[in-house]
């Protein structure tokens, strides 16, 4: 094994993009997991906030934030409609970001080896095969663990307005009622019974 | 493989427990909606719910059989089923998830760690090695270890295929939204049992704005997306490997000269083979023996009367000392005429030997071989060395090539020219001798041949003993270096 990691280590340029590689892999990680349950927070504080009886208040801090929490803004609207799916556009750059630095040192490596004047071949192969041994396990784990979070933040969001939405659903069945009841039809109260 | 085989172990488990959850699942709901006519019995069937649904559905039932209103209890009930995960922690799920991913992938980072490991060390063992044994060497080294990273390879790429597909098939069934919608029907069910005929338009209301979309949009954009990412990906290692395995491309191997040392006439056709090595570089004369005349240099030894030596040949040959007094040790480059006759050659080759102390030959034959910045190779003349006579050590091995067919007597073999794989038989059978071509102090074949066989026949035969090319066209490998030594049968 000591003679494998001085071969690796015979080739900096590559262990210097599996290193590199390895750092954008947990910033992007990091970042993801961030904003993930950043919106997960936004969207429960907005939840508390209309249910505190400050819907207005909520509807403009809503109104501010991306794009992603626009269901929580349409909940709080008290538009009655299915609600919209999150748009996964950053997820979906962020898992790509992740997926092409292992390619990066595949393609990097591949040139030094097919490249005639070359001296440094068997460094450069080793040092590929040690560094996708590392990356392709790590940027798998890094892409569940990207999609988890952005499943668990839209998870969150969902329930934020689908708790709001219970309430205009009874307020606007409410007004209907009273509706009917005001033009003197001869509807019957379920809650009654 | 083994590893692999765990991992494919791995794949059925998970995909057993994604069917067992949800067939568990259904039956637990199913048994909660069938009991919803007694609340003892509904109170009993809760207790056989999964863990996140038990806590709703009793409430619920509460709700219902003491003090809310139907609509009110079964509203409360969806809300909160809309903001339950239906899944573990999250912390324990990101571990799961990681080592799964790490699991998973094992096998093929074991596989490349253990062909790089290999890498190194044939690379170091290599350099004690000669030259000519350094690619025979790595190649046997380095077989086994490509081989299984090919297989593992290949069955990571199954592998990756069948987590695609169980990813798809948990989305579908158990995802948070399916299994949410799966509950919430059955909770709409049980109250409906529970208080017969009484209506519940809030909670219906938003049954229907909660329903999960199941339309085939997101599915079929999520595999239209796969198929662009695996091709994309495949074509980034199409467009970049121009290494010999990924696109077939000729080999190079930087050991040839790029311009032929000697010129040939139209009378002199040499014999085609992928055998033989480097010209040696340290000059020497040349012997060639054409259709219709044999020379040394530019000195005629003998004329040839429909291939064969006149009987005085030798008697009246010149004398070549003159030509031959700078060269030493003398080791004559033999440029012969595919079609001459065995008998011919070894006669002009014996005297020239007897007269002149020669104690190896170097046979010129040709062969079309990759050359670096040369586009579709080159044709270039390559070396076998001979010896005549008998050999200084032991021979290794003899052979005896008859006229229709090459025998190995120590062994018991037999290969008739007639069929057509002998060369290859020949070849195989060499190959498991080490003796003959590895190390320093290897061992000679002993080469007994008939003298009524054409020199392309006899190069053909030595040449599938020293060939290093496993395939029939020309790997541009240069030969085993095989001590040959060379004896007229009788």
């Amino acid at each position: 094994m000591n003679a494998l990691l001085q071969m690796v280590l015979g080739h900096p340029a590559s262990v210097a993009l599996v290193v590199a590689s390895l750092a954008a892999m947990g910033v992007i990680t990091f970042f993801s997991i961030r904003r993930s349950r950043r919106l997960s927070d936004k969207a429960t504080r907005l939840l508390y906030l209309a249910l505190d009886g400050r819907a207005d208040e909520a509807r403009i801090q809503a109104r501010s934030e991306s794009r992603e929490l626009r269901p929580v803004l349409d909940a709080l609207g008290g538009e009655l409609a299915p609600i919209s799916a999150r748009p996964i556009v950053q997820d979906a750059l962020a898992i790509a970001a992740i997926a092409i630095l292992p390619a990066v040192l595949v393609v990097y490596a591949l040139n030094v080896l097919v490249d005639v004047g070359s001296s440094v071949k068997v460094e450069a192969g080793t040092a590929l095969m040690v560094g996708i041994a590392i990356l392709l396990p790590l940027a798998m784990a890094a892409v569940t663990t990207i999609l988890e979070m952005s499943r668990r933040s839209a998870r969150d969001i969902r329930g934020a307005c689908i708790t709001l939405l219970s309430k205009s659903v009874k307020t606007t069945i409410d007004n209907e009622r009273s509706e009917a009841l005001r033009r003197g039809a001869n509807i019957r109260d379920p809650r009654g019974e | 493989m083994t590893l692999l085989l765990v991992s494919f172990g791995l794949l059925a488990l998970v995909l057993a427990a994604t069917l067992g959850t949800v067939l568990r699942e259904k039956r637990a709901l199913g048994r909660l909606v069938e009991s919803a006519v007694d609340v003892e019995a509904v109170q009993d069937a809760i207790t056989r719910l999964p863990a996140p649904h038990q806590e709703i559905a009793a409430q619920m039932v509460e709700a219902i059989t003491v003090r809310s209103t139907l609509d009110e209890a079964l509203t409360k009930a969806v809300v909160r089923a809309t903001n339950e995960t239906f899944e573990p922690p999250l912390v324990r799920r990101l571990v799961t998830n990681v080592v799964l991913a790490i699991a998973l992938f094992a096998p093929v980072s074991l596989a490349l760690l253990q062909a790089a490991d290999r890498i190194v060390r044939t690379f170091n063992d290599a350099k004690s090695h000669p030259a000519a044994q350094v690619y025979l060497e790595g190649q046997t080294q380095l077989e086994g270890p490509f081989a299984t990273l090919h297989a593992v390879f290949f069955g990571a790429a199954w592998l990756v295929a069948g987590l695609a597909a169980w990813w798809a098939l948990r989305w579908w069934l158990l995802r948070p939204e399916i299994r949410e919608a799966r509950f919430i029907r059955a909770l709409l069910e049980c109250a409906s049992r529970l208080r017969p005929g009484v209506a519940a338009p809030v909670s219906a209301r938003l049954c229907e704005l909660v329903a999960p979309d199941r339309g085939l949009q997101r599915p079929i954009v999520a595999t239209a997306l796969w198929f662009v990412a695996v091709t994309a990906g495949w074509g980034i290692l199409y467009g970049t490997a121009t290494v010999r395995a990924a696109n077939n491309s000729a080999t190079v191997f930087d050991v040839w000269p790029k311009t032929n040392a000697i010129g040939t006439t139209e009378a002199l056709v040499l014999p085609r083979h992928r055998a033989g090595r480097p010209l040696p570089t340290r000059p020497q004369p040349s012997l060639f023996v054409e259709s219709r005349q044999v020379r040394f240099g530019q000195q005629t030894i003998a004329e040839l009367s429909e291939g064969a030596l006149p009987s005085t040949w030798a008697a009246e040959a010149p004398n070549l000392q003159p030509t031959v007094r700078s060269y030493d040790p003398l080791e004559p480059l033999v440029l012969a005429h595919r079609a001459t006759v065995m008998r011919t050659l070894l006669d002009v080759l014996r005297e020239i030997a007897r007269r002149h102390a020669v104690k190896r030959y170097h046979l010129i034959v040709e062969r079309t071989v990759g050359l670096p910045g040369v586009a579709g190779g080159k044709k270039i003349q390559a070396d076998i060395p001979i010896a005549l006579g008998e050999a200084e050590v032991g021979p290794a091995l003899t052979i005896k090539i008859e006229d229709t067919g090459v025998k190995i007597a120590e062994e018991g073999l037999e290969l008739p020219f007639s069929e057509p794989d002998w060369a290859n038989r020949l070849r195989d059978f060499v190959r498991l001798r080490p003796d003959l071509y590895g190390g320093d102090a290897r061992a000679p074949l002993l080469v007994r041949t008939s003298d009524r066989i054409s020199y392309e026949r006899f190069i053909e035969v030595i040449g599938a003993a020293d060939t290093a090319c496993m395939k029939a066209t020309d790997c541009g490998l240069p030969g085993l270096g095989i001590a040959i030594v060379v004896q007229r049968l009788p």
